[in-house]
């Protein structure tokens, strides 16, 4: 098992690697680069800028360099800590993804928390009662979960809040604790405005897992080993738990690391839609107006975070089905 | 002879949206304490749903709905008394008592039969837990002591282990050791030896031969395959269509089948001493489980078929000599005369 997961820990630094490199070349794709689009902006207010101040405005941005020259300055700088500036925001890149990112990955694990509270349990009872009425109707509502776009849900959400409750749906804080420093009180008010973002960004993550969840359990519940479970003369209840359950979570389990690119990207209309100070809007942002060291970063670090998801949901896998481990002998 | 279990008019039935299908179809038959029974028969007769039903374990859309299963049961005076299985609630306690615990079960693919992701340790031991007052130590201990008696080398090791890391024979011998394990008075093995290679094969039979004599146990052993039951029965049940067609002490009934299919079917064994360019089949195919025939089920593919008579009659079990239990009407007051022959010229092909 150790072997096995540092084996797995080992594999993550080449796959990084070309990460980085394919996330910085595919930034630089478009034609031009920020200087341009700014050059054009201001054009299109009617403010020209002359050579000289083209030049310098590369020279200040180092984006006169050849692109691997860049990459090599952005990667050791990245690797000690420094993600550079973003052109646009003319801060450091740290600096303007800190509390987002910390955000983000709160939103996340809630997110996936409440995918799996909701859909594990489900899953199993309508395996269980295939064909009940309580099936029928999850499946129903599932369905709908499933077909309707995250950025809807958050709109009629809103709409519903704003007509009949008068409250504000949008934000993760209050206005009085928006700028606030942390404390318990602002962890409270966070609290309380993340439920609706995290029922929003997880319906459809649920509704698949139930999908999911109920197809395995299904499949095994008719498998052999139940019987002898059966013919053991445990209890149906605990027998169905340990054994087709236990079994049926495994392709659960390995696919938490895809769940979370799904939530990190499909939060990105729905956080613009209720103004959540998450990752998603800043990197739509980014990217839309070429700015190279914050769009670079932002895509290293959530691929990072998705290979760690892997690796997690990888472990958990090997943890919890032996047939997956390597290298382990049935004498030890 | 000490019955142990006697099922009378046994009737369990599917229910499927294609129609009813009578999987087990008024099935009566005996099983004597330590005495092995075959039950023979194509894929199909009904033999796995019977011993699901004596087990309580059929599923939905399958019900039984009606006979009865006396199960004699001996407390520790060595009084035995009689309960019928059917009236228990399958899932109530006393019955989970008796599964597992007096009437244990082993299966047809034994390493899809032990969970992939539980160590066979501990698969045994939760058996033992479950129906004997022992420490988890000291079911430990039984368990190692179980795969001793089924010749599992380095049991101590091997506890630890998965399904997966084991042979086919070795699922099974795993399989035997948990089922016997409490000690049950009848071991119920459905085609414990269909999907293992001949050379296992003779090695599980073997085991099983000398456990059953050493704990002295009832068997019923469900297979297709005529040669084991020659090799393993002390009696022999043959199965047609969720019916017993022919039932007798087992060196009886292969010396001398009696009913046309029992005939057929072991007519068409390969023979050593014979070379044949083709093997003997029985002609046709089982019907579908959801027609209904008028009379006897086998009429469409029997030898002896007598229009007029086969296919009006339903044939009731007839008891000849030795004991011997045959659903033909070939036997009955009037056929006997001329028909009896042909299927005594046909035995002795």
């Amino acid at each position: 098992m150790r072997e096995y997961v540092l084996q797995r820990v080992l594999q993550l630094i080449p796959t990084l690697f070309l990460i980085s490199i394919v996330s910085f070349t595919i930034i630089q794709l478009p034609p031009g680069d920020y200087v341009t689009t700014y050059v054009a902006n201001l054009a299109a207010a009617g403010e020209e800028l002359s050579e000289e101040e083209i030049e310098a405005l590369e020279e200040h941005y180092g984006l006169n360099q050849p692109g691997y020259v860049q990459y090599i300055k952005w990667i050791t700088n990245f690797l000690q800590g420094d993600m550079g500036l973003s052109f646009y925001w003319d801060r450091p890149v740290n600096r303007l993804i800190g509390e987002r990112l910390m955000l983000t990955m709160i939103m996340s694990f809630f997110t996936l928390l409440f995918v799996y509270a909701m859909a594990i349990p489900i899953g199993i009872y309508s395996a269980v009662r295939q064909y009940s009425a309580t099936d029928y109707a999850f499946t129903f509502i599932g369905f709908i979960g499933l077909a309707t776009p995250n950025f809807l849900l958050a709109l009629i959400f809103m709409y519903i809040g704003i007509k009949f409750f008068g409250a504000d749906a949008g934000g993760l804080f209050s206005t009085e604790f928006l700028d606030a420093p942390w404390s318990v009180a602002r962890v409270w008010d966070m609290l309380k405005h993340m439920w609706l973002p995290v029922v929003i960004v997880g319906t459809s993550g649920t509704a698949g897992t139930i999908r999911v969840m109920r197809a395995t359990t299904l499949d095994e519940l008719g498998r052999p080993y139940v019987e002898t479970a059966r013919a053991k003369g445990l209890r149906e209840g605990p027998m169905t738990m340990k054994y087709p359950v236990r079994v049926a979570l495994n392709p659960i389990l390995s696919t938490i690391g895809w769940q979370l690119p799904q939530i990190v990207s499909g939060t990105v209309l729905v956080a613009l839609v209720l103004n959540l100070p998450t990752t998603g809007p800043l990197l739509w942002r980014a990217l839309m107006s070429q700015d190279l060291y914050l769009a670079a970063s932002m895509i290293l670090i959530l691929s990072s975070l998705t290979l760690i998801g892997t690796l997690i949901s990888d472990i958990l896998l090997a943890w919890v089905d032996p047939r997956i481990r390597y290298g382990e002998r049935g004498t030890t | 002879m000490d019955t142990l279990l006697e099922v009378r008019n046994l009737q369990t039935h599917f229910f499927m949206a294609e129609g009813v299908a009578k999987a087990v179809d008024s099935t009566t038959f005996s099983i004597h304490r330590g005495q092995v029974l075959g039950v023979v028969g194509e894929s199909g007769c009904g033999k796995s749903v019977t011993a699901r039903s004596i087990m309580r374990m059929v599923r939905p859309p399958g019900h039984t709905v009606d006979g009865e299963i006396l199960y004699s049961r001996a407390d520790h005076e060595g009084q035995s008394s009689v309960i019928d299985l059917l009236q228990l609630p399958a899932t109530g306690q006393e019955m989970r008592s008796i599964r597992g615990g007096e009437i244990s079960m082993i299966f047809q693919e034994p390493r899809a039969s032990l969970s992939p992701v539980h160590r066979i340790g501990d698969q045994i031991a939760e058996n033992i837990l479950l129906h004997q007052a022992v420490s988890p130590a000291e079911a430990e201990d039984i368990a190692i002591d179980m795969l001793q008696q089924v010749h599992i080398p380095l049991p101590e090791q091997r506890m630890g282990a998965f399904a997966h890391q084991l042979s086919g024979g070795m699922c099974q011998r795993v399989m035997i050791a948990m089922a016997l394990s409490c000690h049950p008075s009848l071991l119920i093995a459905d085609e414990p030896t269909t999907a293992l290679d001949v050379t296992t094969e003779a090695q599980i039979l073997e085991l099983m031969q000398g456990l059953q004599a050493e704990l002295d146990m009832a068997i019923m052993f469900i297979t297709h395959d005529l040669g084991v039951v020659a090799d393993m029965a002390d009696e022999v049940a043959v199965m047609y269509l969720g019916k017993i067609v022919e039932r007798g002490a087992a060196a009886d009934v292969f010396r001398d089948p009696k009913h046309p299919y029992t005939i057929a079917l072991l007519e068409s064994l390969p023979r050593m001493d014979q070379r044949r360019d083709w093997l003997q089949t029985i002609r046709g195919v089982v019907p579908d489980p959801y027609s209904t025939l008028s009379g006897c089920p086998f009429h469409p593919r029997c030898a002896n078929y007598m229009p007029g008579v086969c296919d009006e009659t339903v044939p009731q079990p007839i008891i000849l000599e030795d004991e011997r239990e045959v659903r033909c009407l070939l036997y009955t007051e009037d056929a006997s005369r001329e028909s009896a022959p042909l299927a005594e010229e046909a035995s002795h092909q």
